[in-house]
């Protein structure tokens, strides 16, 4: 009886995952300017390579507007579930929704594999975010790369519910963001653990396609038997570009705590409208963050040498001499840079000022409202959103009380903004300071080539971790998912 | 022995202050605004996230620093719920330099407990 049931058992299971399929969803190309190609287009042949002749099936939610980029759709990509769309927010919405309806109407089976590949530009994470936005079809974001301003954006929090219901039913699903700032779904690992999630760069660096590039190398790796861990790795230690690629592994994980934070600034680089280096330096130029700078630079230094040490007396060693030397002339421009613009800043007395404004209620003196600041804080300080929050709140306040308080604290703000104005008259330097910064920074130039040797450097460095790291859990989604 | 073991499985942040009692506290958090009221965040985003109200006059101390970082101490007094919490009093409130790269080093510091009214 109890072998019947195991035969049983065993035929049940098999049924489930011969029926197991593999479903691939392309999605974006947008935010490109006007013209009939978009830089998207090396990685739509390549995806239109890896799915010709293969079990999976796909689906394309893709650009709108490029007519170049449509021919490719149409050329190379002969039989889709169904035709492809331009990629709007409501195609993006709708698909989720599909997917969503596939997994509980038990269309997409326990074991299915779901890969939901993001080819777009990708905004920084804005605050009340878990993720990002990606660029819609439609206007160009790329006259600013950082924040995509002028492009129609969706945020890829609306994959949450998918992701969360794909990782509860047993559907192996696997997101690859090869946006910019792409490293900001790595939430989504959050709220869905069985899921696989990769990213063509970090939370705070730009992604990039082309040959030499992550995501072009992953896309090209997408070969079958393969798990996506494996693809992964292999591609980021063959890209050449200055992105920050990241896994939803244990290993990744580990490697964060102990070195992102001190890498991160020298991926930074100057060039007109991929500047990230500038608010980095800006925000160094302030005295305390230094000393973390110096302290997260001497920690990457050390776990270099420790790795290094690791590596002695193996053939093909581990050596991050080379990185070691890049890091530290870069941080030695970097360190000049800081101490320029520290220069540039008016010496302001550390004073206090103390502000203090009667309330009045029902005719009565109350304690009057006191406010005590440093000629510091008072400079950086927005006055005019204090002010207009309280005036707005005593217009709404339908207690006499809270009305008098309101309109007191919006009335010691105005004194405060009176303040403000005489310090800056008495530093006219500090009107100018951001302009004379600013012409500190244009200095630099363009020296994204000195960052991509840093970054050649650190592929081999996250490479020589990652297998110092490595653990042997086969229930890592990144390793149970197979192309 | 078992504890030994437990001990070495606690991860260090676990070691992390969070508020379980009223008393005087130093916290660094953002300051974030809504229709209604001003409110120190600590840990925002976080599942540690605690959100700092005070009343009104406590509010006008933090209103010029509205989405900005800052370090202050704040007085508890009364039992709280959850992790929204209502400061008595909000004092020695300076701009703060968050570390951009390390955004979760917002945290809390019982400076002196103290009984809740």
């Amino acid at each position: 009886m109890f072998f019947r049931s195991i035969v049983f058992l065993i035929f049940i299971l098999n049924s489930a995952f011969a029926s197991a399929e593999n479903f691939m969803l392309v999605m974006g190309g947008g935010g490109e300017p006007t013209g009939a190609n978009t830089i998207f287009d090396g990685s739509l042949k390549t995806i239109s390579d890896r799915v010709k002749g293969s079990d999976w099936k796909y689906q394309m939610s893709f650009n709108g507007g490029h007519s170049g980029t449509e021919e490719i759709l149409k050329s190379h990509f002969p039989a889709p579930e169904s035709p492809p769309t331009k990629f709007t927010e409501d195609a993006f919405n709708n698909l989720i929704q599909n997917y969503k309806a596939k997994i509980l109407m038990g269309q997409l089976k326990p074991g299915s594999q779901l890969m939901i590949i993001i080819d777009s530009h990708g905004a920084m994470k804005i605050k009340g975010e878990d993720t990002h936005k990606i660029a819609l079809s439609g206007k160009s974001g790329t006259d600013d790369l950082l924040n995509l301003t002028g492009a129609s954006l969706v945020s890829l929090d609306n994959l949450q519910s998918l992701a969360k219901l794909a990782s509860e039913s047993g559907v192996k699903l696997a997101v690859v963001d090869l946006s910019c700032h792409s490293g900001n779904t790595q939430a989504l690992k959050a709220i869905a653990p069985n899921a696989c999630i990769i990213t063509s760069t970090s939370g705070q660096h730009f992604g990039y396609t082309g040959p030499q590039s992550f995501s072009e190398n992953f896309l090209k790796g997408l070969k079958k038997g393969e798990t996506l861990e494996s693809i992964f790795l292999k591609a980021r230690a063959s890209s050449t570009t200055a992105d920050y690629p990241m896994i939803s592994t244990e290993e990744n994980e580990k490697i964060m705590a102990q070195v992102y934070a001190g890498i991160t600034p020298y991926l930074y680089y100057y060039k007109p409208k991929e500047d990230k280096l500038s608010d980095y330096i800006m925000s160094s130029s302030e005295d305390c963050i230094t000393c973390t700078r110096e302290q997260q630079f001497d920690k990457l230094i050390s776990e270099i040498s420790k790795l290094q040490a690791n590596a002695v007396g193996r053939s093909g060693a581990y050596d991050g001499e080379k990185l070691k030397k890049l890091l530290a002339q870069y941080k030695s421009q970097q360190d000049a840079l800081i101490i320029a613009i520290k220069n540039l800043k008016p010496n302001i007395p550390n004073k206090k000022e103390f502000f203090t404004t009667p309330v009045t209620y029902r005719g009565k003196k109350l304690d009057p409202i006191e406010l005590e600041y440093s000629w510091q804080d008072i400079i950086k300080m927005n006055v005019d959103s204090a002010i207009d929050k309280f005036i707005i709140r005593a217009a709404k306040s339908t207690k006499p009380l809270d009305k008098a308080e309101s309109l007191a604290i919006a009335d010691t703000y105005k004194k405060i903004k009176i303040k403000k104005q005489e310090i800056i008259n008495q530093y006219p330097a500090l009107n100018t300071y951001n302009a004379e910064a600013e012409k500190v920074l244009k200095k630099v130039q363009n020296n994204r080539l000195v960052v991509e040797s840093i970054a050649i450097e650190e592929k081999k460095f996250y490479d020589e971790l990652y297998r110092h790291h490595q653990s042997l859990n086969t229930n890592e989604p990144c390793r149970r998912f197979v192309y | 022995m078992k504890y030994i073991f437990i001990a070495l499985l606690i991860p260090p942040f676990a070691s992390a202050e969070i508020i379980t009692t009223c008393g005087r506290y130093s916290a660094s958090g953002v300051i974030r605004a809504n229709d209604n009221e001003l409110s120190l965040v600590i840990n925002e985003k976080t599942k540690s996230e605690y959100i700092i109200s005070m009343p009104m006059r406590e509010q006008a101390k933090v209103a010029g620093f509205i989405d900005r970082d800052v370090a202050a101490e704040i007085l508890v007094e009364k039992k709280f719920n959850g992790q929204k919490v209502m400061a008595y009093k909000i004092d020695k409130v300076e701009l703060r330099l968050p570390d951009p790269l390390n955004p979760a080093s917002t945290l809390f510091t019982l400076i002196k407990k103290l009984d809740c009214k």
